[in-house]
């Protein structure tokens, strides 16, 4: 058993007393050094879950386990300092956590913080920019005057540049063009890969299929399906009652097998597994998928 | 018929212009996406075509109409726009009254607001949420809304600034499918700056934004097939295309021109049959 990052225990958060509950007695737990996919239709609780990841939201009954860190209903603000320090959270709008006069300013802010020298918040800044692709020409100007996808990087910066032991990463490559959202994906790759714990929220489904160690779906703000990514997939009715869909080399191969084109001893879940198991075929393997 | 020519803008303070000599015609009717890197100039050029950044004199017409202080409000009849962040465009105290505004500015009658509010809304899924406020829904409902809102003025010409970035899987499928229909119902031109590999495909034209200029304006299959263009602007290419590449790089003869899903399905077929 993976030890756990983050437990949810029950979890109810309603915004108005009288309104519906954006989570439903939730239970799950997030296993640590692991990439965990949150998925789920418009509207289901995802950036609600994770804002009490953070703490930037309290249960309103249940409890969850941050880092070692219990939060109840009557958890206080001031308990959660140590938290915020440990968690890095992308918003899901990057307008919304960008606040500074200039773009480094704004990214040197996590490190000072966190009690850096400016020297070192400096470096780390530069550090996160450059792997964030956000040019020097950008460094100096306000975060309000950039374009919706320069905003985006520079948040991420700013979290990175924390260097956190949990990533909270709300739909980072929404607004993203595609050369910085293959970057960013293998620069979370790399993260992971040096032990962060990270969570994902996303529509992407190529994404889940890629990176992802376990994924959590959502409905209506209840847990629908906990588990790894192949098994998901392998369940394309359930998708669609969630609003979500296959991979499109799922997707593919699927019509693929449904006109008798190919068969695959196991479907194949990303483009690079669908190709190489096409390419097999092609080639007169048949024996071996 | 939207027409841009040699339009060169600057921002305050900025030493470099966004666009620099940029020439563009859209024909009425036409689906036009517009892509190019972060940064380049996409949300800058659509506001500048509906007037909600000063625009250069006599480089914009819209309809004959010159895009200047004097046209504004009757430009403003003509152009739905949904912004890239949702947050810019709610003016409403609720998702109702916030669709209503818009119809409201347009002088539509009380009569035949209340059915579009309705069409709208039930269009985007948005209905159950008509008396919550704008800046109390998640993000996809925003853009939900924020996509309701353009559609009640049924303009002219709709302006979608990545507008679908958050959507759930079906309900982009959704929200495209219906914009695919009154597209071709009502000759409505659209503009759709995106990143998504399905948008670009659905359009007419691709008009790639690099430099501040035009990079090239073509169809998509013509622009998804540039493999030099592709990497220059970093553009990503539909699944088939990405599936037949990266067959050629397991070693497998791929065909060479423009593939749909359904055509890499036939040419697999045709390959695989005669293996069998
Ligand atoms: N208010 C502003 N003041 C100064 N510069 C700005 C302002 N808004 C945008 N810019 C700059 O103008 C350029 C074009 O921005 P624009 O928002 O048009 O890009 P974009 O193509 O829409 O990018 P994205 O894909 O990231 O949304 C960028 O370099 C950006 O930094
Ligand atoms: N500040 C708020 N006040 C009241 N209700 C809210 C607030 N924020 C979100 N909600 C509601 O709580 C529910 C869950 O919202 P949440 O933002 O967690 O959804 P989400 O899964 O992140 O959706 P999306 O994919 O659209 O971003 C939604 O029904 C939403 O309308
Ligand atoms: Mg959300
Ligand atoms: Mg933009």
């Amino acid at each position: 058993m993976v030890e756990a990052a983050v437990s949810y225990q029950g979890v109810t958060f309603r915004y108005h007393e009288a309104g519906a509950a954006a989570l439903q007695d939730f239970t799950a737990t997030v296993p640590k050094g692991r990439l965990t996919a949150v998925i789920g239709h418009t509207g289901s609780g995802k950036s609600t879950l994770m804002q009490l990841t953070d703490g930037l939201l309290t249960p309103t009954a249940g409890q969850l386990e941050v880092l070692g860190q219990v939060i109840t209903p009557r958890t206080k603000n001031k308990a959660l300092h140590q938290l915020h320090r440990q968690v890095g959270f992308v918003f899901q709008f990057p307008e919304h956590q960008l606040f500074a006069e200039t773009v480094l300013a704004d990214v040197m802010f996590g490190p000072l913080n966190l009690g850096q020298t400016p020297a070192q918040a400096k470096q780390a800044a530069h550090q996160a920019l450059v792997q964030l692709g956000v040019g020097e020409a950008l460094w100096q100007r306000s975060p309000f005057e950039l374009s919706g996808g320069q905003q985006r990087r520079v948040a991420i910066a700013g979290v990175l540049a924390m260097r956190p032991q949990l990533l909270i990463l709300d739909e980072p490559t929404a607004g993203v063009d595609p050369d910085g959202q293959r970057e960013l994906l293998a620069l979370v790759e790399r993260l992971k890969g040096q032990g962060l714990t990270i969570l994902l929220i996303t529509h992407q489904m190529e994404q889940v299929a890629q990176l992802a160690d376990t994924v959590l779906v959502l409905a209506h703000g209840q847990l629908q399906f906990s588990g790894q990514p192949r098994a998901l997939f392998a369940q394309p009715e359930f998708l669609t009652t969630q609003q979500l869909a296959l991979p499109a080399a799922v997707a593919f191969a699927k019509q693929l097998q449904t006109a008798g084109i190919s068969q695959f001893n196991q479907l194949p879940l990303t483009l690079d597994e669908l190709a190489h198991a096409l390419a097999r075929q092609l080639k007169g393997d048949h024996h071996e998928q | 018929m939207i027409e841009v020519s040699n339009l060169t803008f600057q921002y305050p303070h900025q030493d470099q212009p966004v666009l620099q000599g940029l020439s563009l015609t859209i024909p009425t009717g036409q689906w036009l996406a517009v892509v190019g890197k972060n940064g380049s100039g996409k949300s800058t050029l659509a506001r500048l075509i509906a007037g909600l950044l000063p625009t250069p004199a006599q480089t914009i017409r819209v309809n004959d109409l010159p895009v200047d202080e004097a046209h504004l409000a009757a430009l403003h009849h003509q152009i739905g726009f949904v912004f890239q962040n949702p947050d810019n465009q709610f003016v409403g105290a609720t998702v109702e009254a916030d669709v209503a505004f818009g119809l409201e500015n347009r002088q539509v009658p009380a009569a035949a607001m209340e059915p579009r509010i309705e069409q709208a809304l039930a269009q985007v899924g948005m209905t159950a949420y008509r008396h919550h406020q704008p800046e109390q829904l998640s993000g996809g409902q925003k853009q939900r809304v924020a996509i309701a809102g353009a559609l009640a003025l049924q303009p002219q010409i709709l302006i979608l600034d990545e507008a679908t970035s958050m959507l759930d899987p079906q309900g982009r499928q959704t929200v495209l499918q219906r914009l695919q229909q009154i597209h071709q119902a009502q000759a409505l031109t659209i503009i759709s700056i995106t990143h998504d590999p399905v948008e670009v495909a659905m359009a007419d034209q691709v008009a790639v934004l690099d430099q501040g200029q035009i990079l090239r304006l073509a169809t998509p299959a013509v622009v998804l097939n540039d493999q030099a263009l592709v990497q220059q602007v970093g553009l990503v290419q539909p699944f088939s295309m990405q599936l037949r590449d990266r067959l050629q790089h397991y070693g497998v003869p791929v065909p060479k021109e423009y593939l749909t899903k359904g055509a890499l399905e036939q040419w697999l077929k045709r390959q695989l049959a005669t293996r069998a």
